[in-house]
């Protein structure tokens, strides 16, 4: 049996489970704090990642997902137990789902062209969403969504939470690999690649800001707990897009 | 600095230091030698430093041609391997003249084989590491034409080698309880511990296919979880009920459940697994992982000890010849750059 720390998880999944710790693998501990992605476990996901910037010495590195965090650490200098005890403590000082739980995130403003060449797929989506593509844009225009973590490939993040008419499944196979700074939709979030990937979500439209610069010394431009908010800009205006001017304007010195 | 150029290459030849760490919260997946043992083994015989890299062949290697006077090192899979056609021995240091041609062919014991080169391989560093991650085109990818440069031009003072380590051998994986454990059925749960499992041919350095007899492994709530974090020594199963262990490159979140974690030190083990090997999985405590972890880093310790002077036994014939040809031109003039 899982070692369980807390209250049990086991016997019925559910929110009044959570948060709880588990092993994952021998180097690592996963603190879930829902069984999916919603406001409230997404909150907490980020501060309680934020908080473990003061962890001991011997956590290596940690990383938020849509649900947990993960803590990788180093356990022939840190015991398991140790932390675990660590993390319980941390867990207990405060409601981490509690909506005074802000996280001190970078704001961008990313530009983006909707539909054409950039967005194939953005047609599609309005029709499976009972809209208009101009309704699907001015939505996905008009809404600050947050970094909920970065997975799948280097720099790609997942950002929430759309309005309804996004509720929109995946593909269910996938199609031909999309650029980076394609921007996808699916289930109420959106993705933004940093690489080109092949990907069954939906691509509505395509930012020409890069997000991964792996030879500068700030390589990933997003970090969780960030706020996006995409504008709608002309083909012509893309092509004139100035990177390093981007990036000044969110206060990153180019590298 | 002059080195080794590629002349042949088989696929999934890349090259492997011990990975990337502190970029996963970005979505970088760790990577890193499948083999982080055998990995060592080489480093020691060249007197590398545990971060330094080398080319990691998978089941098959390439044909080399040496651009200088070189000591270079072979460990982990035995591989056939011969300069200018004389076989030489594994896990050992080769010295190569100028013009030498070097061939590394099928895995025997084993899947990855390294090769090492003084200073371990020069190449791009892409966030902090210089392992290739093919999957996100991180590294180097290589090809023929390519050149390999060391980092240094130190030799060594004599020939080395290390003996053949046990683990090659070795038939149990153990496994421990993880995030997802408890969305799999109790059968499921003692099946895993039961079964015999073949290692499948769908292998690579993203995970591990599984064979195996009797019903389907499968998870109580559906096949589908939201999306969570995966480590390395993940066994999944999938929506159609595959069985993969997730190795070095697999991605770092995924949406298949996880039903056990290989322990971090018999992760080398199954990664040298060849196709159709029968084995079974043993489930321990966390405790017990983490004791395994350490006596794995004790032995990494003890290695050196077992370095040994190449032997000038008559049972390798061409390995007296190469031996004493070469160090004889070799002594006097050797470069130590530390």
């Amino acid at each position: 049996m899982t070692e369980r720390h807390g209250r049990s998880a086991f016997a019925n999944p559910g929110k009044s489970d959570y948060p709880a710790i588990y092993h994952a693998g021998d180097r690592a501990l996963l603190v879930k704090f829902g069984n999916r992605h919603s406001e409230s476990t997404s909150r907490a996901v980020l501060a309680f990642d934020a908080a473990l910037r003061s962890a001991p010495i011997g956590v290596v590195e940690t990383a938020p997902t849509m649900r947990s965090v993960l803590i990788a650490f180093d356990p022939l200098q840190l015991k398991p137990g140790l932390l675990i005890d660590w993390c319980e403590a941390l867990l207990s000082s405060r409601d981490w789902y509690g909506a005074d739980n802000k996280i001190d995130g970078k704001r961008w403003i990313m530009p983006a062209v909707y539909g054409g060449a950039a967005g194939p797929d953005l047609k599609e989506l309005a029709v499976l969403a009972g809209t208009t593509p101009e309704q699907v844009v001015r939505l996905h225009t008009e809404i600050e969504l947050t970094v909920l973590c970065l997975g799948f490939s280097p720099g790609l993040a997942y950002l929430a939470e759309l309005p309804d008419p996004f509720k929109v499944p995946r593909r269910s196979s996938f199609g031909s690999p999309v650029s980076a700074g394609s921007i996808l939709v699916a289930n109420r979030q959106t993705v933004l690649p940093a690489t080109p990937i092949p990907t069954g979500w939906r691509c509505i439209g395509r930012t020409p800001a890069r997000t991964f610069l792996p030879n500068t010394s700030n390589p990933f431009v997003l970090s969780p707990g960030d706020k996006v908010r995409f504008v709608q800009i002309t083909e012509a205006e893309a092509q004139r897009f100035d990177q390093r001017k981007f990036l000044e304007e969110h206060g990153i010195e180019r590298t | 600095m002059n080195g080794l150029e590629i002349l042949e290459l088989s696929p999934g030849v890349t090259i492997q230091d011990r990975g990337r760490s502190g970029f996963r919260r970005f979505g970088v997946t760790g990577g890193g030698a499948m083999d982080k043992f055998g990995l060592a083994e080489g480093q020691l015989l060249l007197h590398n430093d545990a971060d330094d890299a080398a080319l990691e062949m998978f089941a098959v290697g390439g044909v080399f041609r040496s651009e200088d006077r070189m000591t270079i090192a072979t460990s982990g899979a035995e591989m056939e391997i011969s300069v200018n056609g004389r076989p030489v021995r594994w896990r050992s240091t080769i010295e190569l003249a100028r013009e030498d041609l070097l061939e590394i062919g099928r895995a025997t014991v084993g899947v990855f084989g390294y090769l090492h080169l003084p200073g371990g391989i020069d190449g791009p560093v892409v966030l902090g590491s210089r392992s290739t991650h093919e999957p996100s085109g991180l590294g180097w990818i290589l090809e023929p034409g390519d050149r390999l440069r060391p980092n240094s031009a130190r030799r060594p003072h004599q020939q080395q080698q290390l003996p053949t380590p046990k683990y090659f051998s070795g038939r149990t994986i153990r496994i421990m309880d993880g995030p997802q454990s408890h969305l799999f059925r109790e059968q499921d749960r003692r099946a895993i511990v039961s079964t015999e499992f073949t290692v499948s041919g769908k292998r690579n350095r993203m995970g591990i296919g599984l064979d195996f007899e009797g019903g389907p492994i499968a998870a109580h709530a559906g096949l589908a979880i939201a999306s969570d974090a995966i480590v390395p020594g993940d066994i999944q199963v999938s929506g159609d009920g595959l069985v993969t262990v997730l190795m070095a490159d697999s991605q770092p979140m995924g949406g298949y459940p996880r039903i056990a974690s290989v322990i971090t030190a018999d992760q080398h083990v199954l990664a040298q697994f060849p196709p159709g090997t029968v084995f079974r999985m043993e489930r321990i405590e966390p405790k017990e992982a983490v004791e395994a972890l350490a006596q794995l880093e004790d032995q990494l310790s003890s290695l050196a000890g077992e370095v040994e002077p190449v032997a000038r036994d008559t049972a390798s014939m061409t390995n007296l010849l190469s031996y004493s040809m070469i160090s004889g031109v070799v002594k006097g003039d050797e470069e130590h750059e530390d």
